[in-house]
């Protein structure tokens, strides 16, 4: 009980807490669209793949955003988008958990831009995405084994974990295969828009006859 | 998910319908007494009925069953506890010794019914509870957040009809799309196609004052009887849930099986019900 | 009395442009004026207008020289932010203008970011909706609206603060004329009563120069012209006659004055010579049946086709439509009327639940936005060297394809559409002219007419459909009700009619401006007295 409750605690905070950060950020209007845009098509490719089991291109949507735009638009991406796109799948106790976890991907996406300098082959990038879907679904067999479970010990997690093996393969097969087709087209794309992210205009006094 | 309908849950606004439905989920997910958690479940049916979502919230056995049977199989292989065995396994590597234990059983059970039952509640909140007014409550707290995720939500539909009419453009090419080729393409032309919706949703933004934007103003506007309804139903559910934790019938199937005790479990399941269905009684005030 | 809007020697240039948008433009709006902004495209148009909001340059950054004052802020130290209280602004795209779930919400927003309170807030919501008359659509979540529907909510959001100045960029060039002409006519309305200044830049000129106090031209970013609409229309004759409306150009060719601003007065100049006789009886409009043709070697043949939906109504009923190998239609009919879902059956997107779609050959289909079909990132990946050289883009086979212009992008769809190993018998276009100036949709119609192909478009504008097909084919209700030459088709009617039509009554079946000054000249030759 107390377990539980004090992971629900922590995950509320953290969420509390990155979105604090981007609104701290003080994000213009380009930002917030597009994030929101992002978002958006996240939660688009987690809806047009809803039949093929736990194969989604959202993990890679967000992990890509936050390796361009940075930390807090990286996890606003992540959450909103889960949160977006459970307004047509169901809110849930999951809610919370999908939301934390899609941050997470972004946090880590802006940390790998900011560790290599954004400058990333694509097949080290597909593998990142990869294992970002890994976490996702370590976060997810958490928020069962935290909700859920019978008994809260190591074994019990594990045999959750193991359930859910297959769909959590899928997920991460599937975040490379994504990235692989699409991920440095979508980079260079919202490169494109960063570039034109913070407007600087330069007035010119022009001196009448 | 969510459609307007004609029910108090409906009418009333979000912020006390999500009050509502999460207390009922955490009573569901809390409470260690199957009696209890049983009328916790039977009243998120019922009250979807009474609200007209009756199918739609049944439709969520269609998740809570299997992810129930696993974790009951999972509880009863895993767990070591309980002294009444009725299988024994063997050694299997990596859980040791396996016995079935009845008791390990009822605990999954028990489990079982937690599932349901939250889950449960979860569909009614999908299925009556406005996200966008729940959204605007947010906005209060965390306008850029907050507005980030009203604009995403009212995107995708956006969003959606760009890529079908990315890929119907694809089907008009003349030597074919190229199967999976093709599919890549629409996927970074919707992409790209996104970003460049975005510059003018932000133009938008701008012409529509978000620069100089601060908090919202406090919305004006008396409480309906729906809503005081609601947030009353929620404080006694609150209120029966520290009951139940702190000094209610508990159960604890180890390490012998008893049955729960008969009369305070009743007591408490009739009062989960009772609160739970009450708001649903009054009729008056609903508009579609 | 101070301009409530005023621009002196603006001089822009867009970051990483090569020219200057904007040439040191001076332009003063009175309160309460009606002003359109004419000019072909890249103009400068929508810059201006940007630059009244204060998008130029806070949003949109490069370099900026002069000053702008609207209602007395300067556009250099107030953004748009700031400027959303006296300037409202209305862009092209319906979609991407509304930014909240509920109409409701989103008529609210605006104030509530200026910190009105809660009373304040709801008053202006209820004002500004029954203004514009869209109480009823209040409480309607904004994925359901049409595009005409949406734009009006976007011009409430945009009027909710009673601003004194309303700036529209094109708005109606995304939606059907219907919708179209309901924008516009609100704009005047609310010039009228409630004595906002309206500044709309417009390429159908004929739609709103009726309302117009003052008409600005734009060429290349400098102002070129700044009159009455009568003066800018005689002005347009001379310098620039792309621009003029088709009654004007009736009129400049048959050698008469004033140019007419409107339809009414066009007819009240004739009806002063004598030219047109009102008191004729009003004539049934054709609508000739078809005539019978041999479907067996038709580039495209529809025998008795129906598309019925699954629980939903029949879409096309029973359309029966012969077309001949290199012969151009035009189909015609409002929204809703089937036309994009013939186009599609013709493509072999849908196939009909009854009857039957045949095609000699390959059917292209160029459907209404050309960047739908722009997936790559080079002009050159999309479609073959020999089908770019075709359209005249070869020059251009490096450059990303979301940089080209409007135009471009659609001869660039057309490269794509027509390329690949085999030339389509049809070529089908839904609606290829939204948002084109009268330029390019000449130029798209030359284009057109060198094809080899068949040729069947669907098409709101009636000029553009005369001016591309010689049969025109009108569709109600998944039902041909109408099917003859254009002359016939389009000269008598109420609403399919084009304006020279209109103009004059559909006398002598005369469709386009040079027809209608020959019949006029002759007319006046043959000694009708004045």
């Amino acid at each position: 009980m107390t377990w539980a409750g004090a992971t629900f605690a922590i995950l509320l905070a953290s969420l509390a807490a990155g979105y604090a950060w981007f609104e701290r950020a003080r994000p213009t209007a380009r930002l917030v669209a597009m994030v929101a845009t992002m978002a958006g098509l996240a939660a688009l490719g987690r809806i047009a793949f809803a039949p093929v089991p736990n194969v989604k291109p959202t993990t890679d949507i967000v992990v890509l955003t936050g390796f361009v735009l940075g930390g807090a638009p990286g996890f606003a991406v992540g959450a909103t988008g889960a949160l977006a796109s459970n307004v047509v799948f169901g809110q849930g106790p999951w809610t919370p958990w999908q939301m934390a976890a899609w941050g997470l991907a972004g946090l880590l996406g802006a940390a790998l831009g900011a560790a290599t300098g954004r400058r990333v082959g694509r097949v080290p990038l597909a593998l990142f995405c990869g294992a970002m879907g890994l976490l996702f679904g370590a976060i997810m067999d958490l928020s069962t084994f935290t909700t859920f479970s019978g008994e809260r010990t190591l074994d019990q997690y594990l045999a959750i974990s193991g359930t859910s093996l297959p769909f959590n393969a899928a997920h991460a097969i599937g975040n490379v295969a994504f990235c692989l087709a699409f991920g440095p087209a979508l980079v260079r794309a919202l490169e494109r828009f960063r570039a034109r992210l913070h407007i600087t205009w330069i007035p010119l006094e022009v001196s009448r006859p | 998910m969510f459609v307007r309908r004609a029910s108090p849950l409906h009418a009333a606004r979000a912020t006390a319908g999500a009050l509502f439905c999460i207390a009922g989920a955490t009573l569901g997910g809390v409470v260690s007494n199957p009696m209890v958690t049983l009328a916790v479940g039977v009243a998120a049916f019922a009250m979807a009925a009474s609200c007209g979502v009756g199918r739609e919230v049944a439709g969520s056995l269609r998740l809570s069953i299997p992810l129930s049977v696993v974790l009951v199989i999972i509880n009863v292989l895993v767990v070591r506890r309980g002294l009444t065995v009725f299988a024994r396994l063997g050694e299997i590597p990596p859980f040791g010794q396996v016995d079935l234990t009845v008791e390990a059983l009822v605990a999954g059970g028990l489990v079982a019914l937690h599932v349901i039952a939250v889950m449960a509640w979860a569909s009614v909140f999908a299925r009556c509870v406005n996200p966008d007014g729940l959204l605007d409550a947010f906005r209060r707290l965390s306008f850029r957040s907050a507005l980030s995720a009203t604009l995403a939500t009212r995107l995708v539909p956006v969003l959606t009809r760009d890529a079908e009419r990315f890929a119907e453009a694809q089907r008009c090419r003349p030597d074919g799309a190229g199967g999976a080729r093709g599919r890549v393409a629409v996927v970074r032309a919707v992409a790209t196609g996104a970003l460049d919706r975005a510059l003018d949703v932000a133009a938008t933004l701008e012409v529509r004052g978000y620069a100089v934007a601060g908090r919202p103003p406090r919305r004006r506007g008396a409480r309906s009887r729906h809503d005081l309804a609601l947030l009353a139903a929620a404080a006694a559910l609150v209120a029966i849930t520290v009951y139940a934790i702190a000094a209610g019938p508990g159960y604890d199937p180890y390490a012998r099986l008893s049955p729960p005790a008969a009369g305070s479990s009743l007591l408490l399941s009739a009062a989960v019900l009772a609160v739970s269905l009450a708001p649903m009684a009054d009729r008056r005030g609903i508009d579609l | 009395m101070s301009p409530v809007l005023s621009l002196q020697g603006v001089t822009y240039r867009y970051p990483g442009a090569d020219g200057d948008a904007l040439r040191d433009v001076s332009l003063d709006v009175a309160p309460g004026e009606f002003v359109v902004l004419a000019g072909l495209s890249a103009s400068g148009k929508s810059t201006v207008l940007r630059a009244a909001a204060g998008l130029v340059p806070h949003f949109h950054g490069g370099t900026f020289a002069g000053r702008a004052v609207v209602a007395g802020m300067d556009t250099r130290e107030h953004g748009p932010g700031d400027l959303a209280a006296v300037a409202g602004t209305l862009f092209q795209d319906p979609e991407t203008q509304s930014v909240m779930a509920t109409v409701r919400a989103e008529l609210a927003f605006p104030l509530e970011n200026r910190g009105w309170p809660a009373g304040a807030v709801a008053r202006g919501v209820e004002e500004v909706a029954l203004a514009l008359g869209i109480e009823a659509l209040l409480d309607r979540p904004t994925p359901e609206l049409s595009g005409g529907e949406l734009q009006r909510v976007a011009l409430g959001a945009a009027l909710a603060g009673r601003p004194r100045i309303v700036l529209l960029d094109e708005p109606t060039s995304q939606l059907d004329p219907v919708a179209g002409d309901e924008l516009v006519w609100l704009l005047r309305r609310l010039n009228e009563e409630w004595g906002t200044a309206v500044v709309l830049a417009e390429h159908r000129l004929e739609r709103c120069l009726a309302h117009a106090d003052r008409v600005v031209v734009l060429d290349d970013g400098a102002i070129a012209c700044d009159a009455a609409p009568s003066d800018a229309l005689a002005w347009a004759a001379e310098r620039a006659p792309a621009l003029q409306t088709p009654a004007a150009r009736l009129f400049a060719r048959a050698g008469l004055r004033p140019p007419p601003a409107s339809v009414r007065d066009a007819r009240a100049t004739l009806r002063g010579h004598g030219l047109i006789d009102d008191d004729a009886v009003a004539v049934p409009p054709a609508a000739p049946a078809a005539k019978r043709r041999r479907s067996r070697d038709a580039a495209l043949a529809f025998e008795h086709a129906w598309h019925e939906l699954r629980g939903g109504r029949a879409i096309l009923r029973g359309v029966d439509l012969v077309v001949e190998p290199g012969e151009r239609v035009a189909l015609m009919g409002r929204n809703g009327a089937g036309k994009s879902t013939l186009l599609r059956h013709a493509a072999g997107l849908l196939a009909p639940t009854r009857g039957r779609v045949r095609a000699r050959g390959r059917v292209g289909l160029l459907l209404q936005s050309p960047g739908d079909y722009l997936v790559h990132e080079r002009v050159g990946d999309e479609a073959p060297a020999a089908a770019l050289a075709a359209v005249g883009l070869a020059g251009v086979v490096d450059r990303h394809p979301r940089d080209l212009s409007g135009g471009q992008r659609q001869r660039l769809a057309l490269a794509i559409v027509m390329g690949g190993s085999e030339a389509p018998a049809c070529l089908c276009l839904d609606e290829p002219t939204r948002g084109m100036d009268r330029a390019v949709k000449g130029e798209l119609a030359d284009r057109l007419h060198a094809l080899d192909a068949a040729v069947v478009v669907a098409t709101h504008d009636p000029e553009f459909a005369v001016a591309v097909a010689e049969r025109v084919v009108l569709l109600a209700d998944g039902r041909v009700i109408a099917d003859g030459p254009a002359r016939e088709v389009l000269s008598g009617g109420w609403y399919f009619a084009t304006e020279t039509a209109r103009v004059l009554g559909g006398l002598g079946g005369a469709l386009t401006p040079e027809e209608g000054a020959e019949l006029l000249r002759d007319k006046l030759v043959t000694g009708v007295a004045p």
